[in-house]
């Protein structure tokens, strides 16, 4: 008989070790496989929400400034006016995820889950939440369908300005809100 | 008819027998239960656990001490007691719950109040699912400080702490079933928390939900895992867990038996050998005999599974709570960053607790000299027990007094003080709160109606509402359903217009609690 004296890990292997190691890989292969396999097969999803995008009425419906945020429910989004013109505000709160009330007393959104607070144009007070609350795009559109004012999310404009628009026409510009393009809220410093 | 049968007579007639009593003769069963010694030569309950499936599961002998009821409190037994009723009764349920948006609530609502003993099974699902949360904890802390997950338990224990992962998963995806306000929510929760683990946030949160966020998809991914997947993985790992205990070590001896200098006669005695046929058996059948009395009075008189309003995916309730067992993670969350707080914190307690033994390298077992251990586990609890109060909804989230007025009395979720109002009692008409009420109305509605106008004036004085005023109105919106609107109005100060909270709450006729008094 062979005297086994083992020094070296692989000392002694022979043809039906070296065979059995083969299927072990193969199997373990093929076990990786069905698993990337199943995990696509899993993780199919169905499209975003519909719509992508909303009339949310005209210009002359808009809340003024300082005044309570017009709600969209559907959209899960606000409308508010700022100095700076026309934003949506994404309801879903930055933290996680529940929908923000507006609390009418303290005019603040308030998050019922963990009580993360935000000022009328989005912007974190307090709370865990991890930033202000996102926007929506915002286009504002003569009745011609023209692009009167829009949000540049690109070049930091988070909100459509109304300063160029004509006040008298303000019933028949409307405002489309694109909930596809989304920017997030500034971090909590 | 007069002559005795022959010994080997007895043996033949009693095969059929013997071959459902796993070996054991019908004089053998009857000796068993009265708690005779054997009848035969080799002990013949001893082959039994050869023979039967189900006892040679179970080890033949125990050590007297690993048996005292203030070792184990029985807890293993009343976990597994537990699985099983979740088992029977879910399996029960399923025969009537539908695992769509369309449906599922409906389906809870019939099996509530339609289905003949629906509500007392749902009762039961639920209390035991809560019971089997608490009595794997204690299960745990009993393990923890008897010492007993050392030495060649720690593989045990590891398999344990698992098995209560698996417990909390079952009690949280089985939450979401109901479809409820209160269960979408938490659930919404729950996953945007997966969503803040670190590099495979995004894609697990997808995996859950099956879509941007909870629908029908994500519903039928929470049955599935459930009622199919984490039931399997609980039985799976319930089978090693036991497995070890019964084939490798066996329960431990309590430390001051092993450790003890005690006399000889009571380590003697302490460590006699006790068989589990009939003594620990019958045991065990009053254990489970009492614990299922103990469920059933306590799903019929006591305990009523909740369900609130139908999901709505587009209102967030006020007071959204985790359930109770998770309450700990959503005091963690109000603390601070949602990944830290919501998962590497959760995460990194549930591997130091699995890997305990493995740590933990010190010998001793009594409790008494191990006071590093014990601080550290009391530290534990307490904290749980602190983040528990903080995960509630009455801390750190902060209501304003009109909402949180209406919130006392008329609740969007739960009960409250105006929807226990008898129905006849709710008089249709609108009610100015700060004039003379109408002397017609039905006493309770009056009382009801002081005391909103009361709270109200309260804050107003307080400063918090300006001349704040109440006013209530109700209608009979079709036979059978009322609207009852509550709203406060009051002048801040530093604005000149009026601000008003409005709240609408409506009352089914038979979503009261006297007709709820009719359920099964
Ligand atoms: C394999 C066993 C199980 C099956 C087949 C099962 C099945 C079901 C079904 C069909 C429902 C929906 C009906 C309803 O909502 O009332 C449900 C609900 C639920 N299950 Fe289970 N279940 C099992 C085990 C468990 C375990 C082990 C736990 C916890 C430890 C648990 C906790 C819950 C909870 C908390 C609910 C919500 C009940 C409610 O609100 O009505 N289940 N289960
Ligand atoms: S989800 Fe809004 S504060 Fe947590």
């Amino acid at each position: 008989m062979r005297k086994t004296e083992i020094s070296h890990p692989l000392q002694g292997i022979d043809r039906r070790e070296i065979l059995a190691w083969i299927w072990l890989l193969a199997a373990t292969a093929a076990a990786t496989k069905a698993t990337q396999l199943t995990y696509g097969f899993v993780r199919a999803s169905r499209a975003a929400r519909q719509p992508t995008s909303f009339n949310a009425g005209t210009v002359a419906d808009l809340p003024s400034p300082g005044d309570a945020p017009r709600a969209f429910p559907d959209g899960r989004f606000w409308l508010t006016q700022t100095q700076e013109g026309v934003a949506a505000l994404d309801g879903v709160c930055t933290h996680l995820d529940c929908l923000l009330g507006w609390d009418e007393q303290a005019h603040e959104f308030a998050c019922p889950c963990h009580g993360s607070r935000f000022d009328a144009s989005g912007r974190y007070l307090t709370g865990p939440a991890p930033r202000s609350m996102d926007r929506f795009a915002v286009k504002i559109v003569n009745p011609e369908g023209a692009v009167v004012a829009s949000t540049d999310f690109a070049a930091g404009v988070q909100a459509a300005p109304l300063a160029g628009a004509d006040v008298d026409s303000s019933a028949s510009l409307h405002i489309i809100v694109d909930i596809t393009l989304e920017a997030t809220g500034a971090p909590v410093a | 008819m007069s002559r005795e049968p022959t010994a080997s007579e007895q043996t033949t007639r009693q095969q059929p027998r013997r071959s459902v009593f796993a070996g054991l003769s019908w004089h053998e069963v009857r000796a068993l239960l009265r708690g005779d010694p054997p009848t035969e030569r080799p002990n013949p309950r001893y082959r039994a656990h050869t023979n039967s499936f189900f006892l040679h599961l179970r080890p033949r002998t125990y050590p007297a001490a690993a048996t005292w009821i203030t070792h184990t409190w029985f807890l293993g037994l009343l976990a597994v007691v537990l699985f099983v009723v979740e088992f029977v009764t879910g399996i029960l349920l399923m025969i009537f719950y539908a695992p769509t948006p369309e449906q599922a609530y409906a389906s809870v609502i019939a099996i509530t109040y339609y289905v003949p003993f629906g509500a007392l099974l749902r009762d039961l699902h639920r209390l035991a699912a809560e019971a089997m949360v608490i009595v794997v904890v204690l299960h745990m802390v009993r393990v923890f400080v008897t010492g007993s997950y050392k030495g060649p338990r720690a593989f045990t224990w590891l398999t344990g702490v698992f098995l209560l992962g698996v417990t909390l998963l079952l009690s949280f995806s089985g939450y979401l079933l109901p479809w409820d306000q209160l269960a979408y929510w938490a659930v919404t929760i729950g996953t945007s928390m997966a969503q803040a683990t670190p590099l495979i946030g995004t894609e697990l949160n997808l995996l859950l939900r099956g879509a941007s966020e909870i629908g029908a998809d994500g519903l039928l991914r929470f049955y599935l895992l459930h009622v199919l997947l984490l039931p399997l993985v609980g039985v799976l790992l319930l089978a090693v867990h036991y497995y070890r205990v019964a084939r490798h070590h066996g329960i431990s001896l309590p430390a001051s038996v092993e450790e003890g200098e005690m006399p000889v006669a009571m380590r003697q005695s302490a460590t006699r050998k006790i068989d589990f046929l009939p003594t620990i058996f019958l045991r065990e059948v009053l254990v489970t005999a009492a614990a299922l009395l103990a469920l059933l009075a306590g799903a019929y008189f006591w305990f009523d599974a909740p369900l609130e309003q139908h999901a709505d995916p587009l209102h967030t309730p006020l007071n959204t709570q985790a359930p109770w067992f998770f309450l700990w993670v959503q005091g963690l969350l109000k603390l601070g960053d949602k990944t830290l707080m919501g998962v590497m914190i959760p995460l990194i307690s549930f591997i130091l607790l699995a890997a305990l033994p493995y740590w933990d390298r010190n010998p001793v077992r009594r409790w008494q000299r191990r006071p590093v251990a014990m601080t550290l586990g009391l530290l534990l609890a307490v904290s749980v027990g602190v983040l528990t109060y903080m995960g509630t909804a009455s801390y750190g989230v902060v209501m304003s007094s009109a909402v949180a007025i209406v919130e006392q009395l008329a609740p969007e979720e739960g009960e409250g003080a105006f929807r226990r109002l008898p129905y006849a009692a709710l008089t249709p008409g609108a009610y100015a709160l700060d004039q003379p009420l109408p002397t017609d109305i039905a006493p309770e509605l009056r009382d009801m109606l002081t005391t909103f106008a009361h709270l109200v004036e309260d804050a107003s004085r307080a400063g918090d509402l300006n001349q704040g005023t109440a006013f209530v109105e109700i209608i009979e919106r079709q036979a059978n359903l009322k609207a009852v609107t509550l709203r406060i109005i009051w002048q801040p100060p530093d604005v000149d217009t009026l601000r008003t909270y409005t709240r609408t709450i409506y009352l089914h006729r038979d979503r009261n609690p006297e007709h709820a008094a009719l359920r099964p």
